[in-house]
């Protein structure tokens, strides 16, 4: 919410001819430039049924015109869609401090909902009903494609020495102490003088 | 969704551990049977290379000295077949007095919750492979484990690399049909890499990286690997019996050759190979090998001590390994792990490739390889028993270029020092050369012609023998077989041999290999396909035909070794390369070989074989595309679960790649980039999808998309 009123309050575009026109009716049906862009929205993430779609675009116009404070007469295309991905959030149980990862955590789990039937899409879509749909559904219908790669564990690099490395090593060390050898002895015999 | 690394926790590492005293005995045998056949060699090569002619002795002493390193190499690989052949006959008494204990076994394999909740992970790395042939493997698999009730115990991932748009597709519809089985929920997951950093051994590090943490046993199979149940509940037996244990390698029987090559593989892989691993096994003891799939792994032990290194120096021989199994384990054995090799397990499988070709295709993959490995073993602290098997590796491949500079220089030498270079061929008689050459009186010549003989057909000899113990088969049609084979391979060898040559040589100047994946149905090889890729040996074995004829001698008997195999490639080729509705039923009839299915008596295989019929039936009717997948929303829904969801996921809405995927895939014929990159981008396949479905409600016809349906 907090997202869509600042974003609403921070500046008022000029009103537009098209911004006049009520855009998304009650049932959640519309027309306009693009009439159906909620319910399209919806249904990528498989949400088929009409009923369910317009009480989620219902209730998003709801907070739309709750965060609207009163600026435009209706609301528009571009503050619907967030508005009904919000709502979808808060029914997945994806809002923030529910135990969800992230928001968009929700949305995808939604994805996961193969074929989905009415009755499941009623039952995810009930408020905070996502819990219970993992404990309860033993169709199949929430399938993880793999268990959540929370830490990785990091396979450190073997290394190879080889004997010529060794060799060059030795070679080296020895014509070191020869020099200091004769470092030394160049300032030895300075010091017995 | 956080990833924090953290290294590896290091649990103490076992003592290094020297090998039984059996074990030590045995190799002392076999060090002095090839101590002995390398003096032997030795003197011999000396006496028939020997000449007067100043000029020639070089020729003669380099001669003499690859033909001591190849009687060795042959020699050494007949040894190994002779201690195989006891050990087996042991091991065959054994198991006949010990009887059936299938139910004790898995009575005593550990349950996950008696390996502190941390299970056994079967992984199988997949890299643009027909998915339908590796699910239905493992649907088979994960059926057996359900049926002792182990299902539990095991979680199963698919480690995909793939990078072919449709096979990407066909594979989560492949993970799906198999994780939505109520048996199996929660035990298949599936994951695909965005890049193929450093190959499959990458996509497993990958993997142990990300989840190796939560088990510790993981069993790696190939994309053809098939194990029975009972044979993976008894890896796990015999590695939770064992602490030292870090890896268990299980023989892989070749099984289900459909065409004649592949069933010849198969049959000597049975009759012969099964000795030479014995043999192995018994030699190499706590020291064994690994070869990269069909084996189970201790996590911790691998974890920590098989990171895999960058070698020194540029081009195909340095930089990235390129074959990972052979230095993972004797990085596993430098850390004082025991790796060995169970020859006693059944219920282990594995394909073949079905023709010459692919055959050899593999062989250059491989050979890169090994050729690899020689830094490793050069490399400090590495042990000498897994120097001795790179450099058995390295010899695989090293022995055709040997094979070959042998022939050409004993060809020239033996012309060249008879004089018969600028003489009259025409007088020359070659038995009269031979018997001036090889003199009957001279007994070392003849008994260092006879052990060659003896080295070369002696295992084929030994497995026929063995066949007798316990195993329900005519030994009329194996002695049949085993003729009909040594034919063949007499025929096969100069080509094997000669791509070998090619294969060190490309290496040697710096061409690298690619990493395709090879051919693992039966589709018929067609003669124009045979001669793309055999051409160059039909015309090696021309130019060899018309040296030998323009100057008969010598030579021309060499000639008459590789020259007929050369020059018949393409036809046998084509002709072993068939599958059985075309034909060669008889030859793939005496090819047969039993099943040595374990304790599961191949149930699995048979079940593998069974789904794979029923899925290729199915498969005609509805192939599985990223047309289909854009098309039909429980597929693009598990296409965007899948793609958002991974630890590689691709993340944003990049308006570029709709475009471009906008225009190309669904306008124009797009390229497999411009698809891969479509597939690989949540955004831009949503939005394609968006499209195809309203195109389709709006009944727009299909439009044209190449190389996406």
């Amino acid at each position: 919410m907090n997202a869509v009123s600042s974003e609403l309050n921070v500046s008022v575009p000029p009103r537009r001819n098209r911004d006049r026109a009520p855009f998304v009716r009650a049932d959640g049906t519309g027309f306009g430039p693009w009439p159906l862009q909620a319910h399209r929205f919806l249904s990528r993430y498989g949400i088929s049924e009409h009923h369910i779609r317009a009480d989620i675009v219902a209730e998003a116009m709801f907070l739309v015109r709750q965060d609207n404070h009163g600026h435009w007469p209706e609301p528009t295309d571009s503050r619907i869609v967030p508005a009904v991905d919000r709502v979808l959030n808060e029914r997945l149980s994806g809002y923030p401090h529910c135990g969800a990862p992230d928001p968009r955590t929700a949305t995808l789990r939604l994805r996961f909902v193969l074929q989905p039937t009415v009755g499941r899409q009623e039952l995810l879509l009930r408020r905070g009903a996502f819990r219970q749909l993992c404990e309860r559904d033993a169709s199949g219908a929430l399938v993880p494609c793999h268990p959540p790669p929370d830490q990785r564990m990091v396979m450190h690099r073997q290394t190879l020495t080889y004997f010529w490395q060794n060799a060059g090593r030795l070679v080296s060390r020895l014509l070191n102490a020869a020099v200091r050898t004769a470092q030394r002895g160049i300032s030895g015999g300075g010091d017995a003088r | 969704m956080t990833r924090n690394s953290t290294s590896v926790a290091r649990p103490p590492a076992p003592a290094r551990r020297p090998a039984g005293p059996g074990v030590r005995r045995l190799r002392s045998l076999y060090l002095a049977l090839l101590g002995i056949t390398a003096v032997s060699g030795a003197f011999g090569a000396a006496e028939v290379f020997t000449t007067t002619d100043p000029v020639l002795k070089p020729l003669a002493s380099g001669l003499a000295v690859l033909f001591t390193i190849l009687f060795c190499w042959i020699g050494a690989n007949f040894w190994i077949a002779a201690i195989g052949t006891v050990q087996f006959v042991r091991q065959s008494r054994l198991r006949t007095s010990a009887g059936p204990a299938r139910a004790d076994r898995r009575a005593r394999t550990p349950r996950r919750q008696d390996l502190g909740g941390r299970g056994t992970a079967i992984v199988m790395p997949v890299h643009n492979e027909d998915p339908d042939r590796w699910s239905m493997a493992l649907q088979a698999m994960l059926e057996s484990l359900d049926a002792d009730g182990a299902l539990d115990d095991f979680d199963l991932y698919i480690l995909s690399d793939t990078r072919d748009p449709n096979l990407w597709v066909r594979e989560e519809t492949a993970w799906l049909r198999l994780s939505r089985r109520p048996a199996f929920r929660n035990h298949v997951f599936y994951r695909r890499r965005t890049e193929n950093v450093e190959r499959k051994s990458g996509n497993l590090k990958d993997f142990l990286e990300l989840w190796g943490h939560r088990y510790r046993y993981m069993i790696v199979l190939d994309s053809d690997s098939v194990l029975e149940g009972p044979s993976m509940l008894e890896m796990v037996r015999r590695m939770d019996a064992n602490p030292n244990l870090g890896l268990l390698q299980v023989w892989p029987q070749v099984i289900g050759g459909r065409t004649v090559f592949g069933r010849l593989q198969q049959f000597s892989s049975w009759l012969y190979g099964r000795l030479t691993l014995t043999g192995m096994a018994a030699l190499l003891g706590p020291h064994g090998n690994y070869w990269g799939h069909n084996a189970i792994i201790r996590i911790e032990a691998f974890m920590r001590h098989c990171g895999l290194p960058r070698l020194p120096g540029k081009g195909p021989l340095g930089g990235e390994i390129f074959s990972h199994d052979f230095v993972e384990a004797a990085f596993l054995v430098r850390g004082g792990w025991e790796v060995r090799i169970a020859t006693d397990i059944g219920g282990s499988f594995e394909d073949s490739p079905p023709n010459l070709p692919q055959h050899l295709s593999r062989d250059r993959r491989w050979c890169q390889g090994n050729l690899q490995h020689a830094w490793i073993m050069v490399a400090d602290n590495i042990h000498p028993v897994s120097r001795c098997n790179f450099l058995v590796g390295i010899l695989a491949y090293v022995s055709g270029p040997l094979w070959c500079l042998f022939l050409l220089g004993s060809a020239i030498f033996f012309s060249a020092d008879s004089g018969l270079f600028g003489s009259d061929f025409s007088a020359l008689s070659i038995p009269a050369w031979l018997q001036e050459r090889f003199p009957s009186a001279n007994i070392s010549n003849r008994l260092l012609l006879g052990a060659t003989a003896v080295f070369l057909l002696a295992p084929k000899i030994m497995g026929l023998a063995t066949c007798a113990i316990g195993q329900s088969v005519r030994l009329s049609r194996v002695a049949g077989a085993v003729v009909l084979e040594t034919l063949i391979s007499f025929l096969v060898a100069p080509c094997i041999m000669f791509r070998h040559s090619q294969y060190v040589l490309l290496l040697v100047l710096g061409r690298k290999s690619s990493w395709d994946a090879p051919q693992r149905d039966d589709a018929k090889l067609t003669w124009k396909e045979a001669f793309q890729a055999l051409w160059d040996l039909e015309l090696a074995g021309a130019i060899i035909v018309g040296l030998a004829l323009a100057h008969p001698g010598p030579a021309a008997l060499w000639a008459l070794i590789v020259a007929p195999g050369l020059l018949l490639s393409v036809p046998a080729a084509v002709w072993t390369g068939r599958a059985k509705p075309d034909g060669n039923a008889a030859a793939l009839r005496l090819f047969a070989t039993p099943i040595i299915g374990g304790e599961g008596r191949g149930e699995t295989l048979a079940r593998t074989h069974h789904l794979r019929t029923t899925q290729a039936q199915a498969s005609q009717r509805s192939p599985g595309t990223l047309d289909a997948a854009l098309r039909d929303p429980v597929a693009a829904n598990l296409h965007a679960c899948i793609l958002t969801s991974g630890p590689n996921a691709a993340a944003g809405h990049d308006a570029a790649v709709v475009d471009l995927a906008h225009r190309r895939a669904v306008r124009e014929a797009p390229p497999p980039h411009a698809v891969a990159g479509v597939l690989s981008s949540p955004a831009s396949f949503w939005h394609l999808h968006l499209e195809a479905v309203s195109d389709s409600r709006a009944g727009v016809g299909r439009r044209p998309r190449d190389g996406t349906s």
